[in-house]
């Protein structure tokens, strides 16, 4: 009888239950999909920023990431390589080996990093092939061929085919110098990439300055990204030591993810200000519509209804609008989702913001996951039952004659 | 000792010592079972508040209302619901049904919150209906009767769990005479068929004129009571 009394005042005041519904809707559309957008364009951001250089995890001595010298590479790579090659849960093990230089042409000179690579393998790791403007990226079989940072072109004034000489020291420091010619150029839009550095393959470079096992850092990929955490620690139990460093992204990007936090931070607040804001408008109208059945009330508890079942029939009222409405709300929410992720926004007017932390390129992208839309419902529906809490408590705690008494 | 004992009830409202108004004054009543009692007097002497307190639904300031031997005053709000609840039906002035439900379930919601079987409930009601002259009516909203027929839909929900009292506060004053003696002649046959104690308050002269025994008030005190 409870539940039939509840049911029916649902759809008693079919303009107020209408208001309430569409605000709940609206609230659980924006929270849902703004949630799957900030977890999507963040992801996006987080992949964009690992994947054009630095790579999921990074095996280095402890020494070459504070001070990036030859005494501080890492040794035995080749083993190393070959054993972490095998581990089941990764997909692509790479090494590199960094080394500053001076690239000159006849125009101009310039100092700048040479990144010995191994190009089939880091073609699967990173992503800076894909932002070749000119000329092709390198292949295995490239001795001297070099791709550069289009600044770095630029301030050369080289084009593909022309010649590249770099100056530079080998491992035992003596001179190393050689003529490259450049068969790509690159635009990432990160300017440290762009106007400062250069790679070839790491068999021509190791062959230069001496370095054929040891390697500034090896970089790894695992099979499920979104592990990498969980196996750069087990990969670090298995392999590291005070002379091997095992990290992974959140680590070696702490001061990228530290910016991009405090911007996620920022967008969580104005979304659930905006929710607060909603919920303040529906907590008004719930205040309004309940205290508005005094009478009624009153008239219920005059015939026996405890306190606590009336308490029970508003809830099952407000649990039932909240539940239709935010499950229309999911499924608009889900759609947006899902159409924003299949479907992203490229936004280059954000370019510039996001290349100075380091970032290719801001896209709005947005992740569908059944999580995310499970978590926002389940978030408006703790807000909507709040939002009534008082005016049940208030009107359940009337007596019988001053509910009755009421206009 | 008597089904209904109201004793010594004062009713006083407002906190300021100054502005404070006597509602009862030292009120003594004693009304057996089966009684068909009417309260009677001029507006603001008493009658409505007299009903709140043997109903329960108001709390005396000085006093007690011992109710076939419990003393409701001694009572929390959800012993009071308990004790309404099966104890005690109430007839409104202004008929008072929920107006989400039928006629039928207005009837029968006291008896759904006693926890009667639904076949107990059809039976009672179609018995109940039958007695009133509602058997029509059973489907229709409130809204979609007139106030004759919501008072008598009223009163079967008040009758239809057998209640050992019923309160009726001016269940006249909103209808015409021809309905209004309709009524009354109604609630004396439940009275008598029945067995249920009945008060009512009014002033008017039909209703009065109905009564097995007359209390009048006036001021908050009891200005006769006797026996017809």
């Amino acid at each position: 009888m409870l539940g039939r009394i509840a049911l029916r005042n649902v759809f008693r005041s079919k303009g107020k239950t209408l208001v309430t519904m569409t605000l709940i809707t609206l609230s659980t559309v924006v929270l849902g999909t703004f949630i799957s957008l900030l977890v999507g364009t963040f992801n996006k951001m987080y992949d964009n920023a690992i994947e054009l250089y630095p790579g999921y995890i990074q095996v280095s001595t402890p020494m070459y990431v504070q001070k990036p010298h030859f005494d501080y590479l890492l040794d035995n790579t080749l083993a190393l390589e070959t054993k972490l090659s095998q581990e089941p849960m990764l997909a692509v093990v790479t090494s590199r080996i960094e080394s500053l230089f001076l690239f000159s042409t006849k125009e101009n000179s310039l100092g700048g990093m040479l990144v010995g690579v191994q190009p089939s393998l880091e073609v699967q790791s990173t992503k800076l092939a894909q932002s070749i403007i000119q000329g092709r990226y390198l292949d295995d079989e490239d001795t001297s061929g070099v791709v550069l940072g289009v600044g770095l072109a630029q301030k050369l004034q080289v084009r593909i085919g022309d010649t590249v000489s770099i100056i530079g020291s080998d491992l035992e420091g003596s001179f190393a110098a050689e003529n490259l010619k450049v068969v790509g150029i690159f635009q990432t839009a990160v300017d440290t990439l762009d106007h400062a550095m250069a790679q070839v393959n790491r068999t021509f470079l190791d062959a230069l300055i001496g370095t054929h096992d040891l390697s500034s850092y090896i970089i790894i990929t695992p099979k499920d990204k979104d592990t990498s955490e969980r196996v750069a620690h087990h990969l670090s139990q298995k392999y590291g030591n005070a002379d091997v460093r095992i990290v992974d992204w959140h680590t070696h990007l702490h001061d990228l993810i530290e910016g991009l936090e405090l911007i996620r931070i920022s967008r969580y607040a104005l979304i659930y200000f905006f929710i607060a804001i909603i919920f303040a408008v529906i907590a008004i109208f719930a205040v309004l519509m309940i205290l508005s059945r005094k009478r009624e009330v009153g008239v219920m508890r005059a015939l026996g209804t405890t306190p606590w079942q009336i308490v029970a029939i508003l809830l099952i009222e407000r649990i039932i609008l909240t539940l239709a409405s935010i499950f229309l709300g999911l499924i608009i929410a889900g759609f947006l989702a899902y159409w924003l992720e299949v479907s992203p926004i490229y936004m280059d007017s954000m370019a510039d913001m996001v290349h100075r932390i380091g970032i290719m390129e801001f896209v709005f992208q947005a992740k569908f996951s059944w999580a995310i839309l499970v978590q926002s419902g389940v978030t408006i529906f703790v807000l909507s039952l709040i939002t009534v809490l008082y005016p049940i408590w208030h009107i359940s705690r009337l007596k019988p004659i001053e509910a009755i008494h009421n206009p | 000792m008597s089904f209904l004992t109201v004793k010594d009830i004062t009713k006083v409202y407002g906190k300021d010592k100054s502005l404070q108004t006597v509602g009862l004054d030292h009120i003594h009543l004693e009304i057996d079972e089966g009684e068909f009692v009417v309260l009677s007097g001029p507006s603001g002497s008493g009658k409505t508040t007299l009903l709140n307190m043997i109903g329960g639904l108001d709390s005396a300031s000085e006093g007690d209302v011992i109710l076939a031997g419990t003393n409701l005053t001694q009572l929390n709000e959800s012993q009071l619901s308990q004790e309404r609840l099966h104890h005690i039906g109430f007839v409104f002035q202004a008929y008072n049904l929920i107006p989400v439900l039928t006629a039928k379930e207005n009837i029968e919601y006291v008896m759904a919150l006693q926890g009667r079987s639904k076949a107990e409930r059809d039976a009672r009601v179609l018995e109940v209906a039958k007695i009133l002259g509602i058997e029509g009516l059973l489907n229709k909203r409130p809204d979609q009767m007139s106030g004759g027929q919501q008072q008598r839909v009223a009163v079967a929900r008040a009758v239809a769990s057998k209640p050992k009292l019923i309160l009726a506060d001016e269940p006249t004053a909103n209808l015409d005479s021809a309905t209004a003696t309709n009524l009354m002649e109604m609630m004396r046959k439940l009275n008598e068929e029945e067995g249920i104690t009945i008060i009512f308050s009014s002033h008017d002269p039909m209703v009065i004129a109905k009564a097995k025994r007359l209390v009048v008030l006036k001021d908050g005190h009891i200005q006769s009571n006797e026996l017809k």
